[in-house]
């Protein structure tokens, strides 16, 4: 199981995120990828956590911004990828791996089979941020709502060589993930990312029926607190 | 000097920082008659293999690679590039590779991809002289031990048992490749430039 971690960025700087909408700023990326290299993570994943407002002149800031990031570890990167033209700009990343989340509530799947085919099915990776209460919902990026979960197109989900769950609710705590979403979503956790609330051994998940294929600590370099460090301390 | 092929498609900015951060001089080649003048060629993929060769023939740096291989030129393919390297690719529907090393590119036997990382030791000894009496001294470095990074749904499957070959440290990807070097090719199915000071280490000792 891999043990990676999340930066949320956008406008050039990484936040943290508390129950998806309170954002704290971390700093710089480049300060932030290079601590994780350090500690010789995983996987890093970078999500920029945009909404119904972003612009395309906010996705090509964010896009030059990348290109300059220099980094030894395997880097995942999504958020505001919503058409064709946006996919082509990817190539000129240092990243292996690409994250969609708005377009799997879509009923056209074109992104997806240009991405598969620009990238490879290895290098999709969808991204479903959920909650539980009042009753479970997903959240739809670009229209800045939590749906049902009937509005998911399932069909997407096969493009998907795996797919991130990111507990909304518990995101930027050091624990309680809602392992339950694996049920109540009945997918094979072996094709899934737990992100949201697993910065603590009780959720490392290891050796049960819920042993995800990786986790993803919220990257809280810069708190001791829930550090990465921290985690594998324990381990 | 290390030359990285541009094709459009492929992880060429990581690899870029992964020579820059073992201070190694590279260039990137847009123009395939300039293959010639590299002592070192490397061929990176991340992609789906049918547009990744489709760009190659276009470009003419699938016929130029082949006569960079009869001139005996030193090459080193990553993940997609090492499997061009091949005699046939399977995903797509099916793709004739370069055939520089004998064998074919399979999907794997499992739902998703070979994505984390596995267990790797290398000896340098245990090259043929063909890559090792064109090899740049930088490190005295002989063995490796750790780990590397591997994110691949299709792998390397040799025919060939004349050549030096790793299989990947996994019981069921077992029959698959890691490392393959024939002559003056080098295969790598794992990502190197991503696979931390491993990496790094790796690509001193290959030089």
């Amino acid at each position: 199981m891999r043990t990676g971690s999340v930066i949320l960025f956008k406008n050039g700087y990484c936040y943290q995120s508390y129950g998806w909408n309170l954002f704290r700023p971390l700093g710089g990326l480049q300060n932030i990828v290079s601590h994780l290299d350090k500690y010789l993570i995983d996987d890093i994943t970078i999500i920029r956590p945009v909404r119904d407002n972003d612009s395309s002149a906010d996705f090509l800031s964010d896009i030059e911004e990348l290109k300059k990031l220099k980094s030894s570890s395997p880097i995942s990167f999504g958020g505001g990828i919503r058409n064709i033209d946006q996919l082509h700009l990817l190539s000129g990343l240092p990243f292996e791996r690409f994250i969609f989340s708005s377009i799997l509530f879509n009923e056209n799947n074109k992104l997806l089979e240009v991405a598969t085919k620009l990238y490879g099915k290895q290098a999709i990776v969808g991204l479903i941020p959920f909650k539980l209460k009042p009753k479970l919902s997903m959240f739809n990026s670009e229209i800045n709502k939590f749906v049902p979960l009937d509005k998911l197109n399932r069909n997407h989900l096969d493009f998907c060589d795996e797919i991130i769950l990111y507990d909304c609710e518990r995101e930027g705590f050091h624990s309680g993930f809602s392992k339950e979403i694996i049920d109540r979503f009945k997918l094979d956790p072996k094709s899934c990312v737990f992100s949201g609330g697993v910065a603590e051994l009780k959720n490392s998940f290891k050796n049960t029926s819920y042993a995800p294929k990786a986790i993803n600590i919220e990257n809280s370099v810069l708190h001791r607190e829930y550090s990465i460090l921290n985690y594998y301390e324990k381990l | 000097m290390v030359g990285i092929i541009n094709v459009g498609v492929g992880n060429i900015r990581s690899i870029k920082n992964w020579l820059d951060r073992s201070i190694v001089n590279w260039d990137v080649i847009d123009n395939p008659k300039d293959l010639i003048n590299y002592s070192l060629i490397i061929l990176p993929g991340v992609g789906s293999a049918s547009l990744f060769i489709d760009r190659l023939k276009k470009s003419g740096f699938f016929l130029e690679l082949k006569n960079a291989h009869t001139r005996g030129q030193r090459m080193l393919g990553i993940c997609l590039g090492a499997q061009v390297f091949m005699d046939y690719l399977e995903e797509d529907g099916g793709a004739e590779g370069l055939g520089f090393i004998k064998g074919h590119v399979l999907k794997l036997p499992i739902k998703n991809s070979n994505t984390g990382w596995l267990p790797f030791s290398f000896n340098l000894n245990d090259l043929s002289k063909a890559w090792l009496q064109n090899k740049v001294s930088i490190s005295r470095k002989t063995k490796i031990k750790g780990r590397v990074f591997y994110n691949h749904n299709y792998g390397l499957l040799l025919t060939d048992n004349n050549v030096f070959s790793q299989f990947i440290d996994c019981d069921n990807l077992s029959p698959f490749s890691s490392i393959i070097q024939k002559k003056n090719v080098i295969a790598l199915q794992f990502h190197p430039e991503k696979s931390q000071e491993l990496g790094e280490t790796l690509l001193k000792m290959l030089l």
